[in-house]
């Protein structure tokens, strides 16, 4: 029995088709994780499966429901962490708290009971009173995760909760969203954080074109794209044909440029180094650092895409 | 953490409408607005800044125009009429030229707004019964002001000239009642004459030349009644020639006026016979005494005949001139002549001014404006933020949604409504004759279907900024078709129909009915089965235009 399950999920929007026959399984205690470029369909999905959009054609059973048949029980057992703050500024975390609570129908003293313990959680009980708007990204965040809680959900859904927020906010975010998973609770993240997805995430799946890539562990998905190491070349000056000769090396696997740098596929990065070197120096083409490391998920990712996700 | 309870409870179906919830929404909008100081300060000053500009620039004509006179004429008649001028509320005289062109120098400077122009001869004309001419020139470059200058002085001329035509007709008609009372004066000396023969009777002395004269005199008598009567009635007609004739004909028939002395020489030989019978020489004076007095008074009473022929003649033509109002002569009073047809204006909702009666429609065109505005913040703000869509995560249904958005907002419109009546009561000083109360009810189901049109747009608008211009295209058109400016019953039929369909011309005509004609809430029934029926409907699409679903 799966937590999350969908069947060929479409969303259309005129001609346009967001997400393209969907199958996805999502099991109970999983920390999902969604990747994919802007406009790959990750929102639409994530609507789809929180019952804020209805979907084209297919099915999605959140929990055992239907979001199509049985929206209000799908949303009963759900959270949900959108993109935007969307609580009210003008009210404190009390009173925000209290809002929510009331229209998931729970009884005054509870909700009172729960906000303190949640906010005590999310490190805003001494804000408790103070209206929100004056909040940093991250106590906003974290007031928004609180919110999604008060229900006692079975899956949290967090679109990208950590966007815009500083070192210190996303790493106090993925700690509560640890201790949560631990609790039981499944949860849905997107990302345009390789970094945080692959220490996050036991799996990730890749989206592009309203669909699924790829899906696995970080490391299923490496595997799954390249059994070489990568090198990093900073050349800015090199020239067309210092780039074809590098890829004519039998140990250079691809060779694709990122701005000043030269990202390659090589097969054996300790021995490379020197040989790179080497290489540059004969073509008398400045190069001011080499490095060599193992396969990320960006590379992976954007193998996959062919899109670069930073911007 | 207590699972169990909140499984069940989350297994419970969603209710259509949830008091608890709306509650909720209403206290939760309510706390939101109070920490909003900016909006809350705007939301409150705005109605109140509207009615202030509006209700001062309606309803209030313009007074102490600049006018100019030009009296080519500097008679009486002339400087009465400009003494008259002067008392004109909606005039003041500030300048007076000589000439034509000096006045027409002041209209093209815009110092003066008209100017008033009193040929040479007016009061010649008026006293040769002709038409006398007052001539107008006013800034028609101001149309608003023109046309009001022209309206007070054409109805003052109108009113002099009048008063005028009235004096003529008083002229008239004293000459027929000096006519009237020469002829009574006449016919009591005709009496006293034939009282004076009467006595003759007792002396048992009685003639056939006097029996035919007292005949005579009785009848000459009964026809100056007649004729009394016929001009104390004023009723001229050919018959009185008639009579005029018949009365000549009784003291200048020669016959009659033989009659009349043979009658009275008998008479004294009678009285000489019986002073000499019953040596009654006292009584005998006296008879005589009254004979002769008789006498002079028969012959005074010919000069008084012949004075009336003369005056009858006179008054003949006078009566002639004024036939139509001589019906009236007699009965009627001199207020009646002055001013033949008066209109008196019944004050039915007692004493009001004109801004009274524009008040309620602009109360409801600005309640109307303020709970549009007031909504785009409601649905379309809150989709647009994204706290609509944390709503949307919970359990709770649209309609729920939708009333308490309503709800609370037809709270707080009815509030700032109320606040609109009472700065007009303020500053206006509108009075309320109905019950206040019934105004308070009209206002709170007016706010329902008005905010009702802001949840519909709120509703079909993505953001608060989409809302805008979705509202201007409502609340624009309805500033105009409200009849607060501009009256509904001049419009093109079309734009009537349109007029008629929006609440305001419901909610301004209930509105009226409270407050300035004392009607119960009863006799504003179909105002209020539309207002109700229009904010059902308004609810009823905001359902069917709302959409559950995040863009």
């Amino acid at each position: 029995m799966f937590e999350i399950e969908t069947h060929n999920l479409v969303k259309r929007f005129g001609s346009f088709t967001a997400v393209n026959g969907l199958d996805l399984q999502v099991k109970k205690g999983e920390i999902f994780g969604f990747l994919g470029p802007n406009g790959a369909g990750k929102t639409t999905t994530i609507k789809m499966l929180t019952t804020l959009a209805a979907p084209t054609s297919g099915t999605a059973i959140i929990a055992g429901f239907d979001v199509a048949k049985a929206p209000a029980k799908v949303r009963s057992r759900i959270g949900v962490v959108p993109q935007s703050f969307s609580l009210f500024e003008e009210l404190s975390p009390m009173e925000n708290l209290w809002y929510i609570g009331k229209l998931n129908e729970i009884p005054d003293k509870e909700i009172q009971e729960k906000s303190i313990e949640l906010l005590k959680a999310v490190t805003l009980y001494d804000k408790r009173d103070v209206p929100s708007g004056g909040f940093s990204g991250g106590m906003k965040q974290r007031l928004s995760l609180a919110a999604s809680l008060l229900h006692e959900p079975d899956i949290l859904f967090m679109d990208e909760p950590t966007t815009g927020l500083d070192p210190q906010s996303r790493i106090a975010m993925r700690e509560i969203t640890r201790d949560l998973n631990k609790k039981g609770v499944t949860v849905i993240y997107t990302t345009h954080d390789m970094d945080e997805a692959e220490k996050l995430c036991d799996r990730i799946a890749i989206m592009d074109h309203g669909n699924i890539i790829a899906i696995g562990t970080a490391d299923e998905l490496k595997r799954k794209v390249s059994k070489y190491e990568i090198a990093e070349i900073s050349a800015p000056d090199a020239s067309k044909e210092t780039v074809e000769a590098l890829k004519k090396l039998s140990f250079v696997h691809s060779v694709e440029k990122d701005g000043p740098r030269l990202v390659c596929e090589v097969s054996d990065g300790d021995e490379m180094f020197g040989k790179l070197t080497e290489f540059f120096k004969k073509r008398k083409q400045p190069v001011s650092e080499i490095r060599i490391r193992k396969l990320s998920l960006e590379d992976v990712f954007i193998k996959l895409t062919k899109k670069d996700l930073r911007e | 953490m207590s699972r169990e309870k909140t499984t069940n409870k989350r297994d419970a179906d969603e209710k259509l409408i949830d008091f608890d919830k709306i509650i909720a929404i209403i206290i939760k909008n309510y706390m939101v607005l109070r920490r909003d100081k900016t909006r809350m300060i705007a939301l409150m000053v705005f109605p109140i800044v509207m009615i202030s500009i509006f209700g001062a620039t309606t309803g209030v004509t313009p007074k102490h125009l600049a006018t100019a006179i030009v009296d080519n004429d500097q008679s009486l008649a002339s400087s009465q009429v400009v003494s008259q001028l002067q008392t004109l509320e909606t005039l003041s005289i500030k300048y007076s030229v000589g000439s034509e062109s000096e006045a027409k120098t002041l209209l093209d400077e815009g110092k003066a707004k008209a100017v008033v122009i009193i040929p040479k001869g007016f009061e010649d004309s008026i006293n040769s019964g002709q038409q006398a001419t007052i001539r107008l020139m006013v800034d028609q470059t101001d149309s608003s002001v023109a046309q009001i200058v022209e309206a007070t002085i054409r109805g003052f001329i109108n009113g002099l000239s009048r008063q005028a035509s009235a004096q003529m007709i008083m002229q008239d008609q004293a000459s027929a009642a000096i006519a009237a009372r020469k002829v009574a004066a006449l016919e009591a000396l005709l009496y006293s004459g034939a009282q004076a023969t009467g006595t003759t009777d007792a002396f048992d002395l009685a003639s056939e030349q006097s029996t035919l004269a007292r005949y005579r005199i009785m009848q000459s008598t009964d026809t100056l009644t007649k004729l009394s009567q016929a001009v104390a009635a004023n009723v001229y007609s050919p018959t009185n020639a008639d009579y005029l004739n018949e009365l000549t004909f009784a003291y200048d028939n020669p016959s009659g006026k033989s009659s009349v002395v043979s009658a009275i020489n008998t008479e004294q030989q009678y009285v000489a016979q019986m002073g000499t019978y019953n040596g009654l020489a006292a009584g005998n004076v006296a008879v005589l005494h009254n004979v002769i007095s008789a006498q002079s008074l028969a012959a005074q009473a010919k000069a008084g005949s012949l004075a009336l022929s003369s005056q009858l003649e006179t008054a003949a033509p006078v009566a002639n001139s004024v036939q139509v109002t001589l019906e009236d002569f007699a009965s009627t009073d001199t207020a009646a002549l002055v001013n033949p047809i008066a209109v008196e204006t019944v004050e039915v909702y007692g004493q009001r001014q004109g801004i009274d009666f524009a008040l309620p429609a602009l109360i409801a065109l600005i309640a109307f404006q303020s709970s549009l505005m007031g909504m785009g913040r409601a649905i379309a703000g809150e989709r647009h933020d994204g706290s609509l869509t944390r709503v949307f995560l919970t359990p709770t249904s649209n309609i729920t949604i939708l009333l308490g958005t309503q709800l609370f907002y037809m709270i707080f419109e009815t509030l700032r409504a109320v606040a609109i009546v009472l700065v007009a009561m303020l500053v206006f000083g509108l009075t309320i004759t109905g019950n206040p109360l019934d105004v308070v009810i009209i206002l709170i189901l007016f706010t329902m279907g008005a905010t009702g049109v802001g949840l519909v747009l709120s509703s079909m608008a993505k953001t608060e900024e989409q809302f805008m211009p979705m509202s201007m295209l409502v609340s624009l058109p309805s500033m105009f078709l409200a009849g607060a400016f501009f009256p509904i019953q001049t419009m093109p039929a079309f734009l009537q129909g349109l007029a008629k369909a929006l609440p305001i011309y419901y909610a301004g005509d209930a509105l009226r009915g409270v407050m300035v004609k004392g009607f119960s809430l009863m006799q504003v029934l179909p105002d209020m089965l539309f207002l109700s029926l229009f904010a059902i409907a308004m609810l009823v699409i905001s359902t069917m235009v709302f959409k559950r679903e995040v863009m």
